[in-house]
């Protein structure tokens, strides 16, 4: 009787499996991928918690929808803003902007009652800059 | 390829991973537990070093997490022990000398005690 065929040679773990889907994902590149979104991870993670440790504990949001939050806005913000914040900073540091990633992602989450003063921050430098453009 | 055969991978590729996928299971739920603490400790009223044990925890276990999908997922182990590490390391001067108020399993009273907690007998002068 002959012996039965040799299973084929598959890679079963996980990182051969995660590689796989994120080399459907974003092709060639995805190594790079995969090392930033694990930076950005690590960076909501950590935000998190000091976010969780220094919200206001009446607080209406509950911890879970915060968390999910955090996530959709550190997966989809952190890359745009690391990049923006590379080329502002590009007089003062030589640094690529993969090195923002996780303190980008860190500060997205760890502010959480600190997002409604920004914005106001913000507003008010505009109109500050609205108003200078008038002046003349 | 259909949704039966992408369900048969994902099947095959957790049989394959039994062990990974069981520690990863438990890193997760840890890290909820934790965050959950965390979200009861109240800045200014909770000591900062009790904060710190439980973040270095929780990001310890998080990182073996991530670590699990890559190809250093041996250096998992490390992380979780470099945060258990530093969760008994700020804890070192609490139990420097004896164990801390908490720790205690309840003893029964002395008659003593007793009547202290009881309210004293009316007859006593």
């Amino acid at each position: 009787m002959a012996a039965p065929p040799p299973a084929p040679d598959v890679d079963l773990s996980l990182w051969a499996a995660t590689l796989t889907v994120a080399g459907l994902l974003w092709g060639p590149r995805a190594g790079q991928f995969l090392a930033a979104y694990a930076l950005i991870l690590l960076g909501w993670f950590a935000g998190l918690l000091v976010g969780l440790y220094r919200r206001d504990m009446d607080s209406k949001l509950p911890a879970w929808v915060y968390a999910l939050i955090t996530l959709i806005i550190c997966i989809g913000v952190t890359v745009p803003a690391s990049q923006f914040l590379a080329q502002r900073l590009v007089d003062f540091t030589d640094a690529s902007f993969t090195g923002f990633l996780l303190p980008v992602a860190f500060l997205i989450s760890a502010a959480p009652d600190k997002w409604a003063a920004f914005g106001r921050l913000l507003y008010s430098k505009w109109q500050a800059l609205q108003g200078q453009e008038k002046k003349p | 390829m259909n949704g039966g055969d992408v369900l048969l991978i994902l099947f095959e590729l957790m049989l394959g991973n039994l062990p990974t996928v069981a520690s990863d299971t438990m890193l997760v739920a840890g890290c909820v537990m934790i965050a959950c603490r965390i979200e009861k400790m109240m800045r200014g009223v909770t000591a900062v070093r009790v904060f710190i044990q439980h973040a270095a925890l929780a990001l310890g276990m998080f990182n073996a997490f991530l670590l699990s999908f890559t190809k250093f997922s041996a250096w998992g182990t490390a992380s979780v022990a470099a945060g258990v590490l530093i969760f008994f390391l700020f804890s070192l001067s609490r139990w420097r000398y004896a164990p801390p108020a908490g720790t205690e399993r309840p003893r029964p009273l002395a008659s003593k005690h007793m009547r202290h907690v009881h309210g004293g007998n009316r007859s006593e002068p």
